[in-house]
Order: structure tokens, then C-alpha cells, then sequence
């Protein structure tokens, strides 16, 4: 495997165990990382989640990469656990 | 099956900007009462089942080796349940229901597919175009809920990612309740969706299909549906399957992408020389203007996000789903109409 590919592969599997466990911690949900799929729908079906849910995930993504997520961004990446690892890993590298 | 082709499709057009309705003769519904219709459902089925009145959650039903053969909503109608969803038509689901049923529970079952019809409005402004012709109640109702009406009842759920309504009415009322609808939508530019705009729509936003991806024998896990169960029940059809997998693990996994030329079905995806994957459905989106699929890709290329992959020679990029951003979700029945669209 090239090794940008296996950088690039590493990177997004670890942010997307960071995003897993905030997820899980924040939202006291009774799962493993591993029992949650990275395109699982947050709202509606999926997680059911709700929009008390969304601030409180938001901001413990803010705290935890130290970031800050717009309206806007927040209504577009809070889809599923793979749309918020999308953002990070944008601004990550918009930082950069 | 999907679009193929670039062209304008109106249906699926109206899923995506306005309202459409589908006759969805593929959709079944069972009725399921008696004194102990949930303990049978909490037997059968893998998730919690422990619903409020009116109420509804998304499951699957899974056979021993954990392979789903049915995709449903478990509906609480007061001490009824309803099943309704999609099921292969190999399964007769009343037969499946009667040999796991554990011990006799005091129940009974009803296919209400011989009695009744199921009509579907999908789109941005599908609330809009039911409240009208239904009631402003409507409005009400929370997704994933449902409602008893003079002459039916309505669910709030669907597989395209924007506002849903399956309509179940009796069968000798469809066509004044086609009639009543078509003539309600008519200000809303509502047009008639068939089965291949609802399965572009429903591969869009990586939605299940039974005929699609539910062919391949996959488990929850491959096809990123564990959110269909739940961790903490430990007794149902396919459990035994499910605990094995989760010790053992696995090595492939449903992935969204996208690609600017058509493949086909069961292509081989390569990273350099190297086959990763396969498609397993493919469509093309108006709204991307390229193509969109799923593919079954192996750890650890199974990641969204990468672009480096080929299929039949061009280039294939893995991506997180949904694949589009619903208008839906940027529509809000408080503040928005579709007759102020413009302005909004």
C-alpha cells in the first residue's frame, strides 16, 4: 500500500475512534466504538437523536479538537458519524 | 432498479424538489394484535420493542445466520402492532412469524396487503401537500410515527431522505384518494414517482434495499445496519449469528461512492493493481450530475474519503453518506412553504 494512502487511512481511522468516543461519552449511550457504524443517521432513524443532542455534541467537538462549528456546518456535518469526521478532518487540514 | 442515465427524470425530480406520489405495491403490512402481540415481537425481532403509542421504529428481521430478509417498521397502534416494510417475496413472513414465536403467545395476524393499499408521498414538501389535503394534524406527527385516520392510517417514515408518508387506505378507496391527492397536488407540482425514482433516492442516502444489497447474504455489521438492533438484546432470530460475528469480527463493509462514469454491477474495484471491492448498486443522481453506488469494500480500504480507487478504468471515490443534502433538512414546516420557496 502506498504510504500517503496508508497516512491518509490512519488518519481517518483515528479521528473517526475520537468522534466514536465523544459520541458515546457525551450521549451516555451503553455501546463499544466498534458496535457503531461510521455511516449511521444520527437523527430521525439511526441514533434518534434530538436537537438538545446536537448541542451538546457540538460542543464537545469544539472542546475536544478545538474548533469552532458554524450553524451551518454543524446542520450539514450532524448527519451521520462519517459527515463529522468529514468536517474535522477539513478544518484539520485547513489549519494546516 | 436504478437510473442509468443522465436524462431528467420528473418523479424523481419531485423526491428531491417538491412532492411525489408513489403507488407502493411492494410495501406489505401486518397487522398484529392480541394480549401478547408485543412480547411476540419482542421475541422476533432484534431491536427493543418497547414503543409509546404511536410510535414507530426501523428494524430488520434476520434469519439464523444473521443475513436480514426483512426491512420493517414496528408500529405501536395502542395494544396493536403493525409490520410494515419489505420482505423478500421468497419468505412468507406469517409462516417465519409462526415457527419463532417461542412460546404461544396470544396473538393473532392479519395481512392487511389483501385489504388495503399503501400510497406514498416523498419530497421537501410533502408535509405541506398532506396537511391540505388531510389536516393540519399532520403537521404534528414526529418522524417515525403514526396516525389512525377516518379511513386509513399514516406513517411518517420513508427511505429517500426527505419528508415521507405511506398513506395505507382500503383498496376500494385508492383511486379517490389518488384522485383527492393528484388534484391537492397540483400546486404543489406533485408528479408520479415509480419504483426506479424511489431507489435512486434511497441509494442517495445509503438507505437498505432488500433487492439491492440485500441479495449479497451480508450481515448488519457489512452493511452498517447495526443501529437496527440492539447491543443490549441478547435472544432473537440470528443472535447466536451475531454473536459470533461481533467476537470474530469483519473484514468488509458497505461503502458509499461515487464516480463520474457508469460501472456495473458486481465490477471489481482496484487500488493499483489490487481488488478491494466490488459495486454492489450503482444509479445515476441528477443531483451530483455523476454516479452514485455502494460498493462492498474490504478493511482497511473500507474508509470514506479516499480517492485513489479504479473501477473499469476510471476513477472511483469512496464517500461518507448521505450522498446529497436533502432540502428537507433545510425545510421547516413552522417557517417555510412551498409556495414562498423562492423567497426562502
Amino acid at each position: 500500500m502506498q504510504t500517503d494512502l496508508k497516512g491518509r487511512i490512519e488518519i481517518r481511522e483515528s479521528t473517526l475512534l475520537n468522534v466514536l468516543e465523544i459520541l458515546i461519552s457525551a450521549l451516555n449511550m451503553k455501546m463499544q466504538p466498534g458496535d457503531l457504524d461510521p455511516d449511521t443517521p444520527l437523527f430521525g432513524s439511526g441514533l434518534g437523536l434530538d436537537s438538545v443532542d446536537a448541542v451538546v455534541i457540538i460542543v464537545e467537538l469544539e472542546s475536544r479538537f478545538s474548533l469552532r462549528i458554524s450553524e451551518e456546518e454543524g446542520r450539514r456535518a450532524l448527519r451521520t458519524v462519517n459527515t463529522i469526521v468529514d468536517l474535522i478532518l477539513s478544518k484539520e487540514y485547513a489549519n494546516d | 432498479m436504478l437510473m442509468t442515465e443522465p436524462e431528467s427524470h420528473k418523479g424523481y425530480l419531485a423526491i428531491r424538489n417538491s412532492v411525489a406520489l408513489e403507488d407502493e405495491t411492494d410495501m406489505r403490512c401486518l397487522l398484529i394484535r392480541g394480549r401478547e402481540a408485543f412480547k411476540l415481537l419482542d421475541h422476533i425481532c432484534p431491536c427493543n420493542v418497547f414503543l409509546q403509542n404511536g410510535e414507530m421504529k426501523h428494524t430488520l428481521l434476520l434469519d439464523d445466520n444473521a443475513v436480514p430478509f426483512a426491512d420493517v417498521y414496528v408500529c405501536r397502534n395502542r395494544e396493536d402492532a403493525y409490520l410494515l416494510g419489505y420482505w423478500l417475496k421468497s419468505v412468507d413472513l406469517i409462516d417465519w412469524i409462526k415457527q419463532n414465536q417461542g412460546s404461544s403467545p396470544d396473538y393473532s395476524v392479519i395481512d392487511l396487503t389483501k385489504s388495503d393499499c399503501i400510497l406514498t408521498l416523498n419530497g421537501p414538501y410533502a408535509w405541506e401537500l398532506c396537511a391540505k389535503a388531510i389536516g393540519p394534524e399532520i403537521l404534528g406527527m414526529p418522524y417515525l410515527s403514526m396516525m389512525s385516520l377516518n379511513s386509513g392510517t399514516i406513517f411518517r417514515a420513508g427511505v429517500t431522505g426527505e419528508y415521507g408518508y405511506h398513506l395505507m387506505v382500503p383498496k376500494e378507496q385508492k383511486n379517490d384518494w389518488i384522485e383527492n391527492l393528484i388534484n391537492t397536488g397540483i400546486s404543489f407540482d406533485l408528479a408520479i414517482a415509480d419504483r426506479r425514482a424511489r431507489d435512486q433516492s434511497s441509494l442517495e442516502n445509503f438507505f437498505f434495499d432488500l433487492d439491492r444489497e440485500g441479495q449479497y447474504q451480508l450481515t448488519p455489521p457489512e452493511l452498517q445496519l447495526q443501529w437496527r438492533l440492539s447491543r443490549q438484546k441478547s435472544e432473537y432470530p440470528g443472535s447466536r449469528a451475531m454473536q459470533n460475528l461481533r467476537e470474530k469480527g469483519w473484514d468488509r463493509r458497505l461503502t458509499c461512492f461515487v464516480t463520474k462514469n457508469s460501472a456495473s454491477v458486481n465490477d471489481e474495484i482496484f487500488f493499483e493493481n489490487e481488488s478491494v471491492g466490488q459495486v454492489l448498486s450503482i444509479g445515476y443522481s441528477p443531483v451530483r450530475k455523476e454516479f452514485v453506488g455502494k460498493a462492498l469494500i474490504r478493511r482497511p480500504f473500507w474508509h470514506a474519503g479516499l480517492k485513489c480507487f479504479m473501477v473499469n478504468d476510471q476513477e472511483l471515490e469512496t464517500i461518507s453518506a448521505p450522498a446529497i443534502d436533502n432540502r428537507s433538512i433545510h425545510v421547516n414546516p413552522n417557517i417555510h412553504s412551498y409556495f414562498t420557496r423562492k423567497e426562502n
